[in-house]
């Protein structure tokens, strides 16, 4: 049963408990926004592990009284994978454990490839994910910042797919508002057809039209033609569908999946590709991340998904 | 060759219409419609200042209002899985329960209108039955868990008030357990709050927007420089007064900046919508509607 | 929505991959320099590996496009029922694949290099044998093989061939193919599971390299007639994509081919990173193991061929379109109209302002002065600016005030006898564009216009996808705003054109900050700086060097990473790089020429012809490229300078100076 839920809601009606909470906390203050939440309402948390995204080599962890961190490497998914399984292990974790994971500072590629470990291996079958959304966003004279330049174009580990030899090549992009990142996919990839997800609604009206602007060169180009799709931006549930529903003409081909959207729609496409493992993933991997005057504003909802994997 | 194109200050502004026009608003814009909306006004000043304003628009598309209707379809399985839990009910598989639970009933007083042709579309796109809709609440079997009204916006939330003052409340006598909903595509938070004090109806909008949605309001987002904010209210009051001298600024002076692919409420600016006293619109409403 | 707005650009699709089959087949002009090369011995379909380099937008995708199976089976059944005869006419079959570079990249992470290159190996293998083997069933169904065979012992052949042995369950092609597509996706679950748990990628089958690329085909011309003299040629599009190692064994495939298989190689310039093949004292040598063909040497901007080709290629796009072939709208250089001459254009700059005498002054160390009521009326010259400029540029450079006013009159009443009208006629002609250029930066905020088919046709610097982009916007902006015009055949407004050209130029460069791996910002840097020298020396009042468009520097003189940033910038077609100079002295480094891409002109409001010099030296090319803010800024004022100091020892030669002096 999919299930999204407003977090302050469920905790006035549901009492929730957890043997693991895993979070990544940066610059935003909404990074920690659930925390605040599930420990002002008394949630039982037994084990903190708190995710340090870094431009680093390699993965550290590092344990402190209160809470367990990790430093995660953001090009070396595998190895911070690795370190949070080790620490899981040494934690003793077992199937029956609950585990509740912010995603709202994970990076993509982090939560793809450890949705799929979790599946994998059969750790848990039942999840709880949150986000909590910005209330806004600022835009300055570069226009919405999260990230400086290309590294590259790389497929997420795990998700290599099933490609078909004489397919075309389907890309499906959920757009951000970094359009230049969808650009560098596009010419990457170069695909037969491309259909891009836009999150709508949006999380606030004000932006409702942002991602289309943003995105305006991938609408026009000859393989999309402006074939929009569109999915909430905050219920990754709609992303799943959306993806579920596609025509069956399109399953004999090559998907190729870029969640560059918003976290909730990555998420739901994280959830269809652990069910279709024909479906690739692609992520352009930008040079740095901002770390000061991000363009995401103060706090918007927090939502909580209950999953089944 | 129109005004804007050949002005250098209006280029960054027509740029950004013009890539609306193409990739949201349906093509329905061109540069006649542009320039003749444009002439309405008298000065280049309050032309510049109004292209501006359009460049602000909200138009919800075709392929958008379905979504949306697609949406508030999940809004309200989500808001009936949350009153499971907080009873602790299993409803078991939850398209079952909407599909011998629920009763979908059009708004308003005539299914001509926008309610009606909106709620059709709910129904194909979430592939419900057409036994569980209704064109009266009086129809609505006493069974009914939830009774489920459908429109595309409420503004101030009175036509909701009077529909339920008028209408519901006698129809509905036979349904002593049903609880009211009504989904709302675009809901002000001042028209949700309104119904909700004046009327048993839960409402359950997919976008709701607050003041700061509200065009020249304190904390408005379309305008952040206040003298230019008030500059820009003095001309679209000062026309719209011309055209509704009692809502110049929209119904229940709501100052919103919305369109629909089927029409434009009334809620928003007159001087968008209207083609009163040979008024030039830039989108025009179907007054079917009002 | 209106109906009748609805009508779609004829520009829309400009990338070959974005094309599909039929698109191809109805825009395809075939690039007479490519395929008749014979003379040269390069065939495009012949034995003989083939390298086709080329910027993107070249057409190289295009061509290998059209060369595949597919695109030649649908032109064969557009005359014929069935493919019977096809492999008469065509003795050659296309098999296209494309490098994906985050596809190649998968098989790339690893802990052990080995395994991860024969797992691409073996992957790359799997997907052309399976296209090879689905185009042969095409060719049985729709009878272009018509002779009987043993398909039973054709399958255990390949059985004994692929899996060592018989495999009495797969006894058809069909069967075959299918058994290798398992075997691929068992080879792309393995690389997932080697990243889930952290271990090395397990290679379950192993089929020895090029068993299925070379025997294969071989089984088949064995067995089947009408494939004995077939050429299978393996259409590889952006070799770039690849890394060394992977380039290593592909040269090693290419070297050592086999039987009547060949490979059509289309790459960027510089894509190619090694010639070398696994084998450590083999490489690969032009003419004895392969052939090349630059698209940009065979399609050069200012050529006839190209323009011819622009055209032809756009008459196809309008004639698919009812709204421009019903009123035979279909002649791209009468939509476009002829450029604007640079004396049109100086009038037009007069007409739209007030003020017409901006352009009336000295310049004394670096200064503008107003220049007397006496002298203007001398040197007017009503409805031709130019020939004011040049008057003025004749006054900076120390004429007298009476000898400028005696040549203009010769000039003026072309009295061709007169020497003073021979001075001046040279001095005109050759100036003028660089006089346009200066008199637009008096009256600023004006911009240059870039209209016209010659003009597009020169921006796109040889790449034809850039001409068609440049159409797209320009019918894109010009179907919004006078579409009426448009269809009834009035050539596309001046103000429109030149907006799309803006626009191109503006996007253009937006999109260097996406070339990866970090060389974005770099390169972008590199190039604003570049056409910010360039901007700047365009408003030389000496016009020292007249319309400075490219740049020349010592190469083999540039630190590493300065190398890379050009390279990287030419591999993308940002920079292109022309004819080498030799140098004078036996001492001096070699001199290579740069051109910013064309594209990028109307963004620095430069002139796109191949006119003036600077030489920026090595050191300073580092600065552009890594240089902080002040430096960078510094190094530009530098260049600049050290033009004037090289006018002031210039030789002169027909009113241009020399660059030679400046490296003695």
């Amino acid at each position: 049963m999919t299930n999204t839920q407003e977090l302050n809601s469920l905790l006035e009606i549901a009492k929730l408990e957890y043997d693991y909470f895993i979070y990544a906390k940066n610059p935003e203050k909404r990074s920690s926004n659930a925390l605040n939440i599930l420990q002002s309402s008394e949630v039982k948390l037994n084990n903190i592990i708190e995710l340090k995204f870094e431009d680093a080599e390699s993965s550290k962890i590092i344990k402190t009284i209160d809470h367990n961190v990790i430093t995660c490497p953001y090009r070396y998914v595998l190895a911070g994978t690795a370190s949070i399984l080790e620490l899981l292990n040494e934690l003793q974790f077992s199937n029956d454990d609950k585990i509740c994971i912010d995603i709202t500072g994970i990076d993509a590629p982090y939560l793809f490839h450890l949705l799929k470990v979790i599946k994998a291996k059969k750790m848990i079958s039942k999840i709880d994910l949150i986000y909590t959304a910005p209330e806004t966003y600022k835009k300055n004279t570069a226009g919405y910042v999260f990230s400086k330049g290309i590294r590259e174009v790389k497929q997420l580990p795990a998700y290599t797919g099933r490609t078909k030899a004489n397919g075309m090549k389907i890309l499906l992009i959920m757009m951000g508002f970094e359009g230049y990142r969808s650009n560098e996919v596009l010419s990457s990839i170069d695909p037969e057809r491309t259909i891009a997800l836009n999150g709508f609604p949006s999380y606030s009206l004000e932006f409702k039209d942002t991602s289309i602007l943003e995105n305006k060169d991938l609408l026009n180009s000859p393989s999309c033609k402006n074939n929009v799709s569109l999915a909430s931006a905050h219920d990754p549930f709609e992303t799943l569908q959306i993806l579920s529903n596609l025509p069956q003409s399109y399953k004999k081909h090559n998907m190729i999946i870029a969640p560059i959207g918003t976290k909730p729609m990555s998420l739901g496409a994280c959830l269809y590709c652990l069910n279709d493992e024909s479906a690739r993933v692609v992520f352009p991997y930008p040079n740095s991340y901002i770390t000061k005057n991000l363009p995401a504003e103060k706090i918007g909802k927090t939502w909580i998904y209950q999953l089944i994997l | 060759m129109t005004l804007f194109f050949k002005d250098p200050k209006f280029k960054p502004v027509y740029q950004k219409i013009m890539d609306l026009n193409d990739l949201v608003w349906e093509k329905k814009l061109d540069t006649m419609i542009i320039d003749q909306w444009l002439d309405n006004f008298h000065t280049k000043t309050e032309q510049y200042l109004m292209l501006e304003l359009l460049s602000k628009f909200t138009y919800y598309n075709e392929n958008e209002i379905k979504s949306l209707l697609v949406s508030a379809y999940g809004r309200l399985k989500n808001h009936i899985l949350f009153l499971a839990l907080k009873n602790q009910t299993d409803l078991g598989d939850l398209d079952d329960f909407i599909k011998n639970n629920c009763y979908f009933v059009g708004t308003w007083e005539n299914p001509s209108k926008s309610g009606t042709h909106l709620l059709y579309n709910f129904r194909l796109l979430n592939r419900l039955p057409s036994s569980i809709f209704y064109a009266t609440v009086k129809d609505v079997p006493y069974t009914a868990k939830f009774v489920i009204f459908l429109d595309d916006i409420a503004g101030s939330g009175r036509q909701a008030r009077d529909f339920w003052k008028d209408r519901v409340i006698n129809e509905s006598q036979h349904l002593t357990t049903t609880q009211f909903l009504y989904l709302v595509l675009v809901g002000s938070t001042k028209g949700v709050n309104y119904i909700e004090q004046k009327t048993k109806i839960k409402v359950l909008p997919i976008v709701e927007l607050d003041e700061r949605y509200n065009l020249f309001s304190d904390s408005s987002i379309y305008y952040t420089d206040n003298k230019k904010k008030q500059q820009v209210k003095k001309i679209c009051d000062s026309y719209g007064k011309k055209l509704y001298s009692t809502a110049s600024l929209g119904y229940d002076n709501s100052q919103l900046l919305i369109g629909f692919h089927h029409n434009v409420p009334d809620n928003t600016l007159p001087i968008i919508w209207t083609n009163k006293n040979g008024w030039n619109p830039i989108f025009q409403r179907n007054e079917g509607d009002a | 929505m209106k109906e009748e707005m609805a009508i779609k650009n004829p520009f829309e699709e400009v990338n070959a991959n974005n094309l599909d089959n039929d698109e191809i087949l109805n825009y395809w002009i075939k690039p007479e320099g490519i395929f008749n090369k014979q003379l040269e011995g390069i065939k495009l379909t012949g034995l003989i590996p083939l390298f086709l380099f080329g910027g993107r937008g070249t057409g190289k995708t295009t061509v290998l496009k059209y060369i595949s199976f597919e695109l030649q089976q649908k032109e064969f059944l557009k005359t014929h029922k069935n493919l019977n005869g096809f492999l008469e006419k065509n003795n050659f079959l296309g098999i296209y694949h494309r490098f994906d570079g985050p596809q190649l990249d998968a098989f790339n992470a690893g802990p052990d290099d080995r395994k991860c290159l024969e797992a691409f190996r073996l992957y790359i293998e799997l997907v052309l044998s399976q296209n090879f083997l689905w185009m042969v069933e095409e060719l049985l169904t729709n009878k272009a093989i018509s002779t009987k065979f043993n398909e039973h012992k054709l399958c255990n052949d390949v059985c004994e061939l692929i899996f060592g042995k018989k495999i009495a369950s797969l006894n058809t092609i069909s069967k075959i193919r299918k058994r290798l597509g398992n075997i691929q996706y068992s080879l792309e679950e393995a690389r997932d599971q080697s990243a889930i748990h952290g271990k090395e990628i397990e290679i379950k089958n192993v089929i020895p390299r090029g068993r299925l690329i070379f025997e294969l085909q071989n089984e088949f011309s064995k067995i089947i007639p009408e494939l004995k003299n077939t050429k299978i040629l393996y259409l590889f599009d952006e070799y770039e994509n690849l890394n060394l190692k992977q380039q290593l064994l592909f040269n090693t495939l290419v070297k050592h081919r086999k039987y009547n298989v060949s490979f059509k190689i289309g790459s960027r310039l510089k894509g190619v990173k090694t010639y070398d093949t696994l084998t450590t004292e083999e490489y690969l040598r032009e003419s004895a193991d392969y052939r090349s063909v630059i698209f940009e040497d065979v399609l050069s901007p200012s050529s006839e061929e190209y323009k011819k080709i622009l055209i032809k290629i756009a008459e196809k796009r309008l004639e698919h379109h009812p709204e421009f072939y019903k009123n035979r709208i279909i002649d791209i250089k009468k939509i476009l109209g002829t450029s604007i001459s640079p004396e049109q254009e100086s009038k037009l700059i007069l007409t739209s302002s007030k003020d017409k005498f901006k352009h009336f002054y000295k310049t004394e160390k670096g200064s503008k002065v107003a220049i007397n009521k006496k002298t203007l009326n001398m040197l007017k010259c009503e409805g031709q600016p130019l020939i004011e400029k040049l008057n003025m540029l004749l006054l900076n450079r120390s004429y007298s005030v009476s000898k400028i006013e005696s040549m203009m009159h010769a000039f003026i009443s072309k009295n061709k006898e007169s020497d003073l009208y021979k001075q001046y006629k040279n001095l005109y002609e050759k100036n003028k564009v660089a006089l346009l250029f200066q008199l637009i930066a008096d009256y600023r905020p004006r911009d240059k216009l870039y209209v016209g088919f010659d003009t597009y046709a020169s921006m796109s610097s040889g790449v034809i996808r850039t001409f068609l982009e440049l159409c797209f916007h320009a019918f894109h902006l010009a179907l919004f705003a006078e579409k009426e015009n448009l269809l009834s055949g009035k050539p596309i407004s001046i103000d429109i054109q030149n907006d799309a050209a803006q626009l191109m130029s503006e996007k253009y460069f937006n999109e260097i900050s996406s070339i990866p791996k970090g060389y974005g910002s770099v390169v972008t840097r590199l190039v604003d700086n570049v056409g910010s020298v360039f901007r700047g020396l365009h408003k030389d009042p000496l016009l020292s060097e007249p319309e400075p468009t490219y740049f020349t520097t010592e190469y083999e003189n540039l630190d590493f990473k300065t190398k890379d940033v050009l390279d990287t910038a030419e591999r993308w077609s940002i920079l292109q790089r022309t004819r080498s100079m030799k140098p004078k002295e036996r001492s001096q480094a070699h001199l290579t020429d740069y051109h910013l891409n064309r594209m990028l002109c109307p963004k620095y409001s430069i002139s796109y012809r191949r006119r003036g010099r600077t030489l920026i030296s090595s050191s300073n090319l580092n600065l552009l490229s890594f240089g902080n803010e002040i430096e960078q800024k510094h190094t530009r004022e530098l260049i600049s300078k050290e033009k004037e100091i090289r006018k002031a020892r210039k030789v002169k030669d027909q009113g241009q100076p020399k660059i030679i002096d400046y490296l003695d």
